[in-house]
């Protein structure tokens, strides 16, 4: 487990995805009183320590709801589509939003789901595909 | 003589609404603003204080104190609302603070923007995209249709709800919008209209999701018992803003939001309960949030919104008439409008014509904020 060491927000950002370019889908809990957040930041959500971990996620989970995107107004998206956007609750008890990749008609909520990670533009993305 | 709760004396929308080219939404405010302080009788020296919202197409030119100026109003206290997203009701309880504080007794309230010929639709979407989080949503490109439509997605996963119930709000809507001579679009619709329109993000269709639009709207605000005691004044009985997250990932949950806490506070602040209200305008920039809007205000129980919305009950004629001139959906979005608030006005006054509701004594007005980050109920009474 390794200590969460930003001290900004935006040097925070960076960890968080460095540690998803080497392949480690990370979510943050608390040393000091356990909690478990979704989005990452440099204190706890709960008690504000500045205690916090990286923990690696197994990748598994499971759709909490998804939106299968067929219009976009910009081209960089209206490119894509349809893509399937949702977000999906960690086995670990993490809520993360990501990508999904699935035949359209057989996607739903509650779908097992795992994720892998690929790097766009420098910036690594989590794509989840039916388990 | 100051009254507790504050009157709406006066109401008013910009001289056309819609698209409306070759009008910026300095001129919609303006326009709105004169016709509201028209409509109640007064003279610029007559008010106090201007709240307006940020639009998204002029940043300063519709700011409070440049309105206040252009309109003769001086001295004022104002205040400029920069509340991201799209809600006006959220102005509210704001004003209702300060008049409360008596840093100012008559009020103009006024929002205008030029979504569909300043901005243009494409933008207009892309911009109201920037609610997501930009470090880890954005990047995954998730339309603010898409957001509010997993919302919609996991209703029916949980309820059953199915696309025919959304489809029934856009239907009972554009109904009522067949009625209204100033609305944007008056050709009725029906469920397979809807359901045969454009899928844009699933659940939600083209249909599902509400206009963009040129326009203005503004009320007058007062505590001032002479002024309110003029006949057409409607009570503020309660005005409640309540915010739960930001950003999606942190909602606790999508099929119920911040709606049902700040409706609970406000028919506390009233005395009052659901079965008081006689005409409805929850938020509907997509159908799927006025089947969830109406749970949470306490109309039905949660996962029951589809069955409410069917058989006519949100339709003029129906237990629950749901916005009356026919909402964002039907009528005009220009993004943070009071449109809805000047219709309860005029339901409660009597003065809605072709879609009178009969004995209308209690208007219920709702909005949300971000993605259902926060949310407001104001209640208004004769």
């Amino acid at each position: 487990m390794q200590q969460v060491a930003s001290t900004t927000y935006a040097a925070l950002v960076e960890e968080y995805r460095d540690l998803l370019r080497q392949g480690s889908l990370v979510f943050q809990q608390c040393g000091a009183c356990g909690h478990k957040h979704n989005f990452p930041r440099v204190f706890c959500a709960s008690c504000h320590q500045r205690q916090l971990t990286w923990r690696v996620s197994s990748g598994r989970g499971k759709i909490y709801t998804y939106s299968i995107i067929h219009r976009a107004p910009t081209e960089e998206w209206a490119a894509r589509t349809p893509y399937i956007i949702g977000l999906v609750d960690l086995d670990e008890g993490v809520r993360v939003m990501g990508h999904i990749e699935s035949d359209l008609d057989v996607i739903t909520c509650d779908s097992g789901v795992v994720a892998a990670i690929h790097v766009l533009d420098d910036i690594p993305l989590l794509t989840f595909t039916l388990s | 003589m100051t009254r507790s709760n504050p009157a709406i004396i006066g109401v008013g929308e910009s001289d056309e609404v819609g698209v409306v080219p070759g009008k910026s939404a300095f001129d919609h405010a303006a326009e709105a603003s004169v016709a509201a302080i028209r409509d109640a009788g007064l003279s610029p020296g007559d008010i106090d204080g201007v709240f307006t919202t940020q639009g998204v197409s002029e940043y300063r030119h519709v700011s409070a104190a440049v309105l206040a100026e252009y309109l003769g109003i001086s001295p004022a206290y104002t205040h400029w609302i920069p509340y991201g997203g799209v809600t006006t009701p959220a102005i509210l309880p704001v004003a209702v603070a300060a008049l409360s504080a008596g840093l100012c007794k008559t009020v103009l309230l006024a929002s205008a923007d030029t979504l569909r010929s300043g901005l243009g639709s494409a933008a207009a979407v892309t911009k109201i995209a920037e609610n997501a989080h930009p470090d880890f949503e954005a990047p995954y490109g998730p339309l603010i249709i898409a957001q509010y439509a997993m919302a919609g997605q996991r209703h029916m996963h949980e309820f059953g709800t199915r696309s025919e119930d959304f489809a029934e709000v856009a239907v009972a809507e554009r109904y009522h919008a067949s009625l209204n001579p100033r609305a944007q679009m008056r050709d009725p619709i029906t469920v397979d209209d809807v359901l045969g329109s454009r899928m844009i993000a699933t659940p939600l269709h083209l249909l599902d999701c509400a206009l963009i639009s040129d326009g203005g709207s503004a009320f007058i605000l007062t505590t001032d018992s002479g002024l309110a005691a003029a006949s057409g004044a409607v009570t503020v009985v309660a005005a409640a803003d309540v915010g739960t997250q930001m950003h999606i990932s942190e909602a606790a949950t999508v099929t119920e939001n911040a709606t049902a806490l700040a409706a609970k506070k406000a028919f506390a602040m009233a005395g009052l309960t659901p079965e008081d209200v006689d005409v409805v305008y929850p938020y509907d920039n997509f159908s799927c949030m006025v089947v969830i809007g109406l749970e949470d205000l306490g109309f039905c129980e949660k996962g029951e919104g589809g069955e409410f919305v069917r058989d006519g009950r949100i339709r003029l004629g129906g237990a629950l008439p749901v916005n009356t001139h026919g909402g964002l959906l039907s009528f005009a979005h220009h993004g943070r409008s009071i449109f809805a608030a000047v219709e309860a006005v005029r339901q409660l006054r009597g003065e809605a014509g072709e879609r009178q509701v009969a004995n209308a004594k209690v208007a219920l007005w709702h909005g949300f904020s971000g993605v259902f980050s926060s949310a407001t109920v104001n209640l208004l009474a004769l």
